[in-house]
């Protein structure tokens, strides 16, 4: 799998990016779906859009953090 | 620098990528959707959760720690290390880690981590080694030193008793089913915990230690009697 960084990624385009795949950001720039906010599934807490992760197969949504990345490997293997 | 995001970030670059657009973005969606690529904020963690599993001291660690839950802790344990020995925000990414794991594990899961992070892990995983002939049993007794952590190891601080210490390594020896304890001291702590060892290497029982000094901290295995035939190689130099 390749990763793409979204380091330099302007604003804009990550909320497109985002529309894309059916999600949004709330006043908060919490990431939501439906209008609920997405929560990262291993640390059970909202992902804001500065510190965004996208895992493809069902579009996880994780939180840019050691323990939610190792928990993905550890889940679907090497990315 | 190439300005292609996806050979960028697959190779770890970090410097600018040019020419992001709607259509690059739409495109790169498509790939995602065909499960191609992921898109990641930048490749720091990423590198810092492969650099750790590819690590030679997790090669041989992951052959005997349980798989689950203390596999991810003794990975953290790793990654804090290396955060810990880094010049890049150190601090507030121990604490942000830390906290992380706390909320998801407890403080036990914590205290897994640290104890990888400051070497006990690996260290006791070659004492189980030398005792127990059979991997399984290994990893049997690694479970119970995991489950067990807060009990079985006591980090020691600079306010403590040491004969209070010793006397709660002795309690808690003969109530182990595998009769072993850790003592961990650092900085100040470590005159507590060299008081504590003499309380215990005077204690008529004949508690057998192992202790090791590393700059600023000490760790210390001890044992009761009936272990020390089983390991080959004990120092006792406290």
């Amino acid at each position: 799998m390749q990763l793409v960084s979204m380091k330099d990624m302007p604003e804009n385009l990550k909320l497109l990016l985002l529309k894309e795949l059916g999600l949004d950001i709330d006043k908060n720039r919490y990431i939501t779906k439906d209008g609920s906010q997405v929560l990262d599934k291993y640390i059970d807490q909202p992902v804001k859009l500065e510190n965004m992760v996208l895992f493809p197969g069902s579009t996880l949504v994780l939180d840019d953090n050691p323990l939610s990345i190792a928990s993905y490997i550890e889940e679907y293997g090497e990315v | 620098m190439s300005d292609d995001p996806i050979e960028s970030a697959s190779k770890g670059a970090t410097g600018a990528i040019l020419e992001w657009s709607e259509q690059k973005v739409r495109d790169l969606v498509k790939q995602f959707q065909n499960r191609k690529l992921a898109f990641i904020k930048n490749a720091e963690n990423i590198e810092l959760v492969k650099r750790q599993r590819e690590s030679s001291e997790y090669s041989i660690l992951k052959q005997f720690v349980p798989k689950g839950a203390y596999t991810i802790q003794v990975q953290m344990g790793l990654a804090l290390r290396e955060i810990q020995d880094s010049e890049d925000r150190v601090e507030e990414r121990v604490l942000e880690l830390g906290d992380r794991i706390i909320k998801k594990y407890g403080l036990a899961g914590l205290h897994v981590a640290e104890t990888t992070k400051i070497g006990i892990t690996a260290q006791l995983l070659t004492r189980l080694a030398d005792i127990y002939n059979n991997p399984a049993d290994v990893t049997k007794k690694l479970a119970y030193f995991f489950d067990h952590i807060e009990d079985v190891v006591i980090f020691v601080r600079k306010k403590d008793d040491s004969k209070v210490v010793a006397r709660t390594v002795i309690l808690r020896i003969e109530q182990s089913p595998y009769h072993i304890m850790v003592l961990f001291g650092s900085g100040y702590a470590k005159d507590i915990l060299v008081s504590s060892l003499k309380e215990i290497k005077n204690d008529p029982r004949g508690y057998v230690i192992d202790a090791r000094q590393e700059r600023l901290q000490i760790t210390a295995f001890i044992y009761t009697p009936e272990i020390r035939a089983k390991i080959s190689h004990w120092s006792d130099s406290m």
